[in-house]
């Protein structure tokens, strides 16, 4: 009986001890590994903001410079099959779930606390996501979203509601920005005080006006924010993201260098079309030519069908004669034989990706932080080059990955202005909007990380000179006002190298630049993308949302009839 | 199975002096040659009997004029021999008869099996000792009807999936509780990587058991008889008991038992591959990925190779002329070249047991275990070698209080090869297989230099030196996992009255594993090199206390059962480091990495839980069962945490309760059961509340500044969170016909699960990425039927055959309103799906786009057109499952044999896919000239026909660029295992130190037809590419199985 009460009594110890700890049902209920979301900061949400607005402003380039052939498109034949829904995912995750939660978090705080500089600039910004959204999707969800399972299928607003409330947005941002109180501390963009973000603010405004001009866009309202407010027209305004030269850790360079600059070649194939309109379209060569792009092969005639599977196929019997195929400089685009290497792909160009990666041109110093093009035009024996003209060398050539995205630059705000003074009634000059605009575009890109540039090939000032006089020669020359935009168009395109949007929205819109190489395969159905598929976590997850039948569907103010090449 | 009848035996003795006559004597086994201890030997018609002692011996005095023994053994059929000439009599038992089977059921309560009104499947040691796996649910493959045993790879120490009776979770684990001794044991499979960089391969904890120290393995699978084991039951149980954890009989004499085993290690099987064709495309020679290169015996003018059949050489390029000059301009023999052959091994496994069992006094008693297994895969990289140390020990005080203890110690090492998963080519994250079947036919690999002599990075054939040499990646990576685990229980049982018993058990597992990952920079996936490592301890410790009563209330009525209390507290710590960027080459330290990332996790869980059970028994035919469990979780908040789940069964012997039926010789036995179960389903800890995401070090600024960040997080924590529900209704038949010759045993089973915790993925314009809800409904019915027939029986001959039979129908009933899919395994545009009104699982992917009529849709360019929306690639559940197994015995020898035929279901594999479009399999040797024209319409609606070359097809339009073309019937044969043993009879031991002498020849995976792809794939589907967890019918060219032969040799003194 003794050895029973002994035993007995060891059993309640061991119960005693392991057994209070496993009693406790309250106290696991908070995660360890983490804190509650009231221990929130404002800077420090800033910080995931801008950081993501980078990121969404990539993501949306990325998928908008292949149709109007600022990259290859090379993920589908047509159209309709260059993405699908599950493409667009991440931007629509990185707008939603990323960065308009921490914007909403910002706003609601800061008006709370009537900190008026950082409810303007997340206001700022919002608008910026809610005004993209809507450029490429239509009707988004915007007045039922935000609330989690509260509703967890938010109907979509029409397009036109929600750019009206990210226009309203706006307003109310320059409202706080007559009202500055607090400073956002590490600011990524600007100084961190309401002027500068006033000033994009009030450029946002003009960019929309523009946009909806067919859709009730007014001219007169540009002319007020001209007169009053002040707008994007330095360089030193430009809405930018600047990134760093950290390579891991997070790497923190520009998503073209960390692609291409690393190991194993670019991944990117550049536009066969763009490149060739830079050297093989004008009398003058682009200035910004040895910038925009770094070759890695100097000839490409000594290709086989394996390595560059064009250079057997003919040209493309529905094409107008006299664009550049198979590669930029290939005998088409380069009928003289005095370029080598720009080598890219064809509009829709989607065959499998043969062993180029180390001979396909790359992105080059503008914007990416890569290398300037110091080569010689041409290289016959490309067994001496090989090797030593190739970008992938463990992320050290170049500005190392310290290059920009840009967002909105002041170049651009000159085009878009001469845009408004051709079609709007809106009191600017055209041309001299033009020639601003492609002087300070020449001028950024010219001057970006200098110090990489081998000043013996870069542009002299005559160079530049001579490249603005032939384009305002040709200004002056077109017909009429119609002609005229289309030129406006497409150098406002070049200047945009780097980002896709503003040319995607305004070849919707305007219909220009008119001529662009069409796609490699012809087909009756596949009609350039008025508007994207909507991404598949939409529409998937969505019990309100089903997918579009094509991508015919058109935003509230792209109305200009017929369809685009 | 080798119980002891111990009252019987006593009886029997002390009647065996009968008067002597006649002296027989012999040897007693069962069907696999193992020595039946205590079995009792009856002399018909008389008094007269003895039992085997530990050797299974008897002799005994046969009186004049009586020619029969009656043989008997619990779990075995009842045996009459007759005497002939000879006084040696050896025999053969043979398992099987239900009569008075005692099972293990819930908290390790023996019952007896007549009075259970649900399915419980039982393994004895003979089944699954010395066999050639490490793994014990692996040894249980294909001999439990209604459990689904999947290895992940056939590589060394891989993880295993095991799921009983379909998948009834959608999000959470559908893997079974295993309970070790009576205390649950953890049998996570903790991967550091996503299934896509090689976690697939990772380890199943179950691992760190020894199956050739069990004694007993009991699977319960239907949810009225896992009610005790609390929500972590909702799975199903496996209960194994170790030899440890065995000692029955505390008298037990001293006995040494030592097991070798050797076996082969091979890889199962490899492609058969064309050789008239190389590498190139278009057929013209070109260091491409593909092999739609030039013909190798004929020459045309444009096909890249020279006139006397050379081709450059691979290493004559200006990146290498300077370090590798001895190819500067040297010519390449263009032929084909055996590579796969010359990649693999043969490995060996050596494994080794010792046990000992011991009586030390009086109601003392211990057994001693060890076991060392050393295992080598099939390539150089594999290996696994585990120490299993155990120690049982039970005493019974004079007071009555008895202590039953358990003590178990393993360590272990597996080192295996990164398996990252690859769709045609190089893979996502450094793998090593994804890279070696797919190289050109021209390409000697082995005869290439596999690193760059200066900078020692990874060479190969390609031009643009794109793909890691997979010699490369033997000699520079590694992915190592170890642990040491402790697990134990101490019991205290003391009998309160002689109806009455208490019991305290508290049971410990604790293990820490380390893994770590190591990749050398110079190679293409990992370039600057990777070491990561990470650090888990994880335990449980869980009390049960109880009363266990037995009662008679009248001489027909019988009451039995248990009240108890269950305390379970379950922790996990881990801490991950990752480098990155290698400094100097080879050497493998965190401080020898410029980048390092740490991440540490820690959770913990418990539950608390009371249940009774009470069992009515009537005159021994009918039972009725009713158990109930109530839990409470620290897993959600106060209102929701607790659930009652009941459950109610009842069993009733036909052939006992009706007269008639009585010792009937046709029908011998027939027992109807039916129960329905509730459990329950409690989600993973602080699914209930938001966080703050909290981030540092996401950027550094041009300038150098650091920007860190604060975010609301993605994840909706969901307050109203609770458990998810199943229940289940199984109705059973069990049958013994014909003298028992014949055996049916035939379970039916609906089970429902509803409020099923799903992780679901939200619209982002809800702010938010996903969410833990209760939305789901999901139904599993299925069949479960074994058979058993005893073809010859004779007393030296008997062959047996037995088949089990699984089928298990899903339905997945409902998702979240308005959500009419998820993915829960895979990518989200390829992967297993919910969706509402198909089977749970089914896989989507991209699929082509067909005309009204169904036809494909041809592009302009002859290649096939993606349609936008994923669509249904197929069902990867099996329809049906059927196991043959055959049992011949003869003098000694036994032959046992298991075959499976997996019926339908489809596997979407990237390697059969891969080398039919990389023109590498037997099959693409045809006149690549002849232009081909896919089936199909043109976008217009006529029929296609546009022209274009077999490389074109077959790379674009044959699988790799559209998921509906690699997708495959699964159905397959296979020939699992195959045993031969033969035991020196006594007669040849008895005056050695020996007390049994037992040599086993098995191998397994030992044949297989997979019947729905291309013959020379020669393509084993049996393998998880998706790793352990819900996810299945993947195989992404990450590891082939493997197939094992060998022998081993048990020596008992």
């Amino acid at each position: 009986m003794k050895n029973i009460l002994k035993y007995s009594f060891l059993a309640l110890v061991a119960l005693v001890i392991v057994g209070c700890q496993s009693l406790e049902l309250d106290e696991l209920l908070d995660n360890p590994n983490s804190v509650s979301p009231d221990k929130a900061e404002l800077d420090l949400v800033f910080n995931a903001v801008m950081l993501d607005f980078k990121t969404f402003v990539d993501e949306v380039s990325d998928e908008t410079m292949p149709y109007v052939r600022m990259a290859a498109m090379a993920d589908g034949y047509f159209y309709n099959n260059q993405d699908g829904p599950t493409d667009f995912n991440f931007m629509w995750q990185t707008a939603y779930f990323d960065l308009l939660p921490d914007l909403n978090l910002i706003i609601d705080n800061a008006t709370e606390r009537d900190l008026t500089t950082y409810a303007g600039i997340a206001k700022t910004m919002k608008a910026y996501i809610m005004f993209t959204l809507v450029d490429l999707y239509g009707n988004i969800p915007y007045s039922e979203a935000f609330q989690g399972v509260v509703v967890p299928s938010p109907k979509a607003d029409t397009d036109a509601a929600v750019y009206g409330a990210a226009a309203d947005l706006l307003t109310s941002a320059l409202a706080d920005f007559g009202n500055p109180k607090g400073s956002l501390g590490g600011d990524l963009y600007y100084s961190g005080s309401a002027g500068p973000w006033a000033t994009l603010a009030n450029t946002l405004l003009i960019r929309y006006h523009v946009t909806t001009r067919l859709a009730g866009g007014s001219g007169a309202a540009i002319d007020a924010i001209l007169s009053g407010g002040d707008i994007m027209d330095e360089i030193s305004e430009d809405f930018e993201f600047q990134y760093g030269s950290n390579r891991a850790a997070p790497d923190s360079r520009h998503p073209y260098y960390s692609d291409g600059y690393e190991n194993g070649g670019p991944g990117w194939y550049m536009s066969n079309y763009m490149m060739w309109q830079m050297f093989g379209v004008k009398d003058n060569e682009d200035p910004r030519l040895r910038y925009y792009f770094r070759r890695q092969d100097g000839f490409e005639d000594n290709e086989n069908q394996f390595t560059l599977d064009c250079t057997t196929a003919p040209y493309p019997t529905h094409w107008e004669d006299g664009y550049p195929w198979c590669t930029a400089s290939g005998d088409f685009g380069d009928p003289d034989g005095i370029r080598g290497g720009y080598w890219g792909r064809s509009h829709g160009n989607a065959d499998g990706i043969p062993p180029d990666d180390l001979k396909r041109t790359a992105w080059g110093l503008y914007p990416a932080g890569g290398a300037f093009d110091d080569l010689p035009m041409i290289i016959e024996d490309e067994d001496t080059g090989d090797g030593t003209w190739q970008v992938s060398n463990n992320g050290t050539d170049g500005a190392r990955g310290a290059g920009i995205q840009p967002i909105f630059l002041s170049s651009w705000t000159h085009f878009m202005l001469a845009e408004a003074a051709l079609t709007m009634g809106v009191n600017a000059d055209a041309r001299g909007l033009l020639e601003t605009g492609l002087r300070q575009s020449i001028s950024k890109v010219m001057n970006f990380n200098t110090g990489v540039v081998d000043a013996a090939l870069a542009p002299t000032d005559e160079a530049v000179d001579a490249y603005v006089d032939e384009v305002l020669g040709l200004y002056d020359a077109a017909a009429d006002d119609e002609a005229r935009l289309d030129l406006v168009m497409n150098e406002y395109r070049l200047a945009c190298h780097g980002m896709g949007l503003e040319p995607f929205n305004n070849y919707r819109r305007t219909g220009y630049p008119s001529l662009m190489e069409p796609t490699r395969e012809t087909s009756a159905t596949s009609f350039f993308p008025r508007t994207f598929w909507y991404p598949a976590v939409y529409v998937n997850f969505n019990a309100n949302a089903s997918q579009r039948q094509d991508l015919n569907g058109r935003v509230f103010w792209d109305t200009k009839p017929g369809n685009l090449r | 199975m080798k119980k002891i009848s111990l009252v019987l035996s006593l009886v029997l003795f002390a009647v065996s002096f009968a008067i002597a006559q006649r002296a027989v004597s012999g040897t007693i086994t069962d069907d696999g040659g193992e020595p039946l201890i205590g079995a009792s030997i009856l002399v018909k018609g008389t008094s007269s009997g003895t039992v085997t002692d530990i050797d299974g011996s008897y002799s005994l005095e046969v009186p004049d004029g009586s020619n029969t023994l009656v043989v008997s053994y619990t779990g075995f059929e009842t045996r009459e021999v007759k005497l002939g000439a000879s006084n040696v009599l050896d025999i053969t038992m043979s398992e099987g008869v239900a009569l008075d089977e005692v099972v293990v059921t819930g908290l390790g309560i023996r019952r007896d099996k007549k009075a259970l009104g649900y399915a419980v499947t039982t393994l004895g040691s003979n089944q699954l000792e010395l066999r050639p796996e490490a793994d014990v649910a692996r040894v249980l493959r294909g001999k439990v009807p209604g459990v689904d045993i999947s290895q992940t790879s056939g590589l060394a120490g891989s993880g295993t999936n095991v799921i009983i009776r379909g998948y009834s979770s959608i999000t959470g684990s559908n893997q079974p509780l295993f309970v070790v001794d009576g205390v649950p044991f953890n049998s996570d499979t903790n991967n550091d990587r996503g299934f896509d960089e090689g976690g697939s391969s990772a380890s199943s904890r179950f691992l760190d058991i020894d199956p050739n120290n069990i004694a007993e393995v009991s699977v319960l699978k239907g949810l009225s008889a896992t009610v005790l084991y609390g929500e972590a039951g909702r799975n199903g149980v496996i209960l194994i008991t170790t030899k440890n954890g065995n000692i029955g009989d505390l008298d037990k004499k001293f006995e040494v038992t030592v097991d070798q085993s050797f076996f082969a290690n091979d890889i199962a099987s490899l492609p058969d591959d064309q050789d008239s064709w190389g590498n190139g495309f278009h057929n013209f020679a070109s260091a491409a990925f593909s092999n739609w290169g030039a013909n190798f015996n004929e020459r045309t003018a444009n096909d890249g190779v020279a006139a006397d059949g050379t081709i450059r050489h691979p290493y004559d390029r200006a990146a290498l002329n300077s370090v590798l000059p001895q190819y500067d301009g040297a010519r390449y023999n263009y032929q084909a070249y055996d590579n796969l052959q010359n990649f693999f091994q043969t490995g060996l496994i050596a494994s080794t047991s010792v046990n000992i069992a011991n009586r030390l006094s009086e109601g003392t008693s211990l057994n001693f275990s060890y076991g060392y297994r050393s295992e080598e895969g099939f390539i150089p990289l594999s290996t696994f070698d585990k120490h299993n140390l155990g120690l049982g020990i039970n005493t019974k005080l004079a007071n009555g209080l008895e202590l039953i203890s358990t003590f178990n110690y393993v360590t272990s090492e597996r080192q295996a090869p990164p398996t990252g998963v690859s769709f045609s080519s190089n893979p996502t994250g450094a793998s090593l297989f994804s890279n070696i079947f797919y190289t050109p036919r021209s390409v000697n690999l082995t005869g290439l230099e596999f690193e760059n002599p200066q900078d020692f990075s990874s060479i190969g054939y390609r031009g643009g030196n794109d793909i890691q040499n997979p010699y490369w990646t033997l000699k520079n990576t590694s992915d190592n996992e170890r642990v040491s685990r402790f697990f134990g229980t101490i019991a205290l049982k003391y009998k309160l009255t002689d109806w009455l018993s208490a019991m305290y058990r508290v049971g410990y597992d604790g293990f820490a594993q380390t893994q770590r990952y190591s990749v050398n920079k110079g190679g293409n996936q990992l370039p600057l090199g990777v070491l990561e490592t990470s650090q888990r301890a994880n335990t449980i410790v869980d009390h049960n206390l109880n009363l266990q009563y037995n009662a008679r209330i009248s001489d027909d009525l019988t009451l039995d059962g248990v009240i108890g209390v269950n305390v379970r507290n379950d922790t996990r710590r881990q801490t991950f480091a990752n480098s990155s960027q290698q400094f100097v080459y080879d050497l493998l330290t965190h401080d020898n990495f410029i980048n390092h990332l740490n991440q540490s996790d820690t959770r913990a869980e418990n539950l608390i839980g009371a249940y009774a059970t009470a069992s009515l028994g009537f005159k021994n035919f009918f039972y009725l069962n009713v158990q109930a469990r109530n839990d409470y979780t620290s897993t959600l908040e106060k209102e929701n945490r607790s659930i009652l789940y009941p459950s109610i069964s009842a069993s009733f012997i036909a052939t006992e309760a009706f007269a008639g039926l009585q010792n009937n010789t046709t029908l011998n036995y027939l027992k109807l059961r039916l129960g329905y179960g509730t459990s329950a389903g409690y989600p993973n800890p602080y699914q209930t509340r938001n966080i703050l995401g909290v981030s540092t070090r996401d950027f550094v600024t041009n300038g150098g500044t650091v920007v860190n960040s604060n975010t609301v997080d993605n994840r909706f924590g969901n307050p109203d969170l609770k458990p998810e529900l199943h229940a289940e209704l199984e109705f059973g038949v069990e049958m013994r016909l014909f003298n028992n010759r014949f055996g049916v045993d035939l379970s039916l089973y609906d089970k429902q699960s509803s409020d099923l915790i799903i992780d679901l993925n939200l619209d982002p314009s809800t702010g938010y990425q996903n969410t833990t809800i209760n939305a789901a409904e999901i139904s599993n019915r299925g069949i479960e039927l074994g058979l058993d027939l005893a073809v010859i029986q004779t007393s030296n001959l008997r062959v047996a055959l037995n088949a089990n039979y699984t089928r298990n129908v899903s339905n997945v009933e409902k998702l979240a309103d308005g959500i009419d899919q998820l993915v829960f395994a895979g990518y989200s545009n390829l992967g297993n799906f919910a969706i509402k009104d198909q089977p749970y699982g089914v896989i989507q992917g991209e699929v082509i786009a067909r005309d009204a009529n169904g036809d494909r849709i041809v592009q302009s360019n002859g290649t096939y057109l993606t349609a936008p929306d994923l669509g249904i690639l197929g069902d990867p559940n099996a329809r049906y499952v059927m196991n043959y197994g055959l049992n011949v015995n003869f003098k000694g020898i036994a032959l046992n044999a298991l075959m499976t035929y997996s019926d339908g279901g489809v596997i979407y594999s990237t390697t059969p896919s891969t080398l039919m479009a990389r023109g590498i399999l037997a099959e693409t040797d045809f006149d690549r000239y002849v232009p081909v024209v896919a089936p199909g319409v043109k976008e217009d609606g006529t029929p296609n026909d546009i022209q274009i070359t077999s490389t074109q097809h077959y790379w674009q339009n044959g699988g790799v660029f559209q998921d509906e073309m690699r997708v495959y019937d699964a159905s397959y044969l296979k020939l699992r295992e195959v045993s031969i043993s033969y035991s020196l009879p006594g007669s040849i031991i008895e005056n050695s130190p020996f007390g049994t002498v037992t040599m086993t020849l098995s191998g397994q995976n030992l044949w297989f037809k997979a019947l729905g792809f291309p013959a020379g794939a020669n393509f084993d589907p049996e393998v998880l590419s998706l790793g352990v967890g819900n996810g299945r019918g993947f195989e992404l060219m990450n590891v082939p199985t493997s197939r094992q032969i060998g022998g081993s040799i048990r020596l008992s003194f």
